[in-house]
């Protein structure tokens, strides 16, 4: 019989997941290169696949979400407020605005020096994209598997979470090209928010904790950031802009 | 242990705003073990908040003393 409902349940739950898992590989992507988030991305797609060919629906049981979610959330929250933070010290003109690439180059080096590189991968990128889709697949897997079982519609529900993956792609596709006109340091900034809002829901996921509103709280984290980061530029930048004053009016004295 | 250095120092900045993240994280892990989930969520919350201030205060005071 077909079941409409536990298709568009998994259509809705999954879509949810594979939201999230493609803005985060759209800003990598935008910012670091398409080769390496896509790579990324792709290999967790594969390793899924495969953990999933292998052992099947027991793997609800089998992996720990919480570990995945605490190692993933952790590795983005600290990344994450690494960009922000320096996105905001640009803003503030606390930091060069154009320093960039200089800057990529100096972290490739340090990478290279650390015996962390392989030539032609961004591993930041890399690691960032294949985590979050890592994650995020691993959760829409477990929404297919126990909706499925407990409805006695797997197939629905795998036909909803295959829909949900076409029209996720769909939507990527057709924003990538507005999104790469976004200004770098903006582009940055975001990202940085983003990272850090979903890192920091991840980790509490993995630690326990209870948010509020559940998933809707990335969304607040993310407000209170911005909020945050706005006021933060303004601050400095009046305070730079007095030291400045106060400097010129010495000199001319 | 090397290979955990390494790894914090490419993830992380500033010791500062890591440091203060870390201990918020470590008290949520704490008060939502002791039954109080949503406290650890405000802690999580606040973490941010505070170690963002604080890593970027210092750098405003660096820049305004030098």
């Amino acid at each position: 019989m077909f079941n409409v409902y536990a298709m568009l349940a998994s259509f809705l739950g999954t879509g949810v997941e594979f939201v999230e898992a493609l803005t985060i590989i759209l800003a990598v992507g935008v910012i670091r290169g398409w080769k390496s988030a896509l790579l990324g991305a792709l290999t967790a797609v594969v390793v899924l696949g495969v953990l999933i060919g292998i052992i099947g629906a027991p793997l609800v049981a089998i992996i720990q979400v919480f570990w995945v979610q605490l190692l993933v959330g952790l590795f983005m929250l600290l990344f994450g407020i690494r960009w922000l933070r320096k996105a905001i010290l640009r803003y503030s003109g606390l930091k060069s605005l154009h320093d960039e690439a200089e800057s990529y180059q100096e972290e490739v080096e340090r990478q290279r020096q650390a015996g962390e590189v392989a030539s032609g991968i961004d591993r930041f990128a890399f690691l960032t994209t294949f985590s979050g889709t890592f994650l995020e697949g691993l959760e829409a897997i477990f929404i297919v598997i126990t909706f499925g079982l407990t409805a006695h519609a797997i197939k629905f529900t795998i036909i909803g979470a295959v829909i949900a993956v076409v029209v996720v792609m769909l939507v990527g596709f057709l924003l990538r090209s507005p999104l790469s006109k976004v200004p770098e340091n903006t582009m940055k900034f975001i990202v940085g928010i983003m990272l850090t809002s979903f890192g920091a829901f991840w980790v509490g996921e993995g630690l326990n904790v209870s948010w509020l509103q559940a998933d809707v709280s990335i969304l607040y984290i993310a407000a209170t950031l911005l909020l945050l980061s706005w006021l933060t530029v303004i601050r400095c930048k009046s305070k730079i802009r007095l030291m400045n004053t106060q400097i010129s009016k010495s000199v001319e004295g | 242990m090397k290979v955990l250095g390494t790894l914090w120092g490419l993830l992380v900045d500033d010791g500062r705003l890591a440091s203060i993240l870390v201990i918020a994280l470590l008290l949520a892990a704490l008060v939502s073990h002791l039954g109080h989930p949503t406290v650890g969520s405000i802690l999580i919350w606040l973490g941010l908040i505070v170690s963002l201030f604080v890593s970027i205060e210092h750098q405003l005071t660096l820049k305004t003393k030098s």
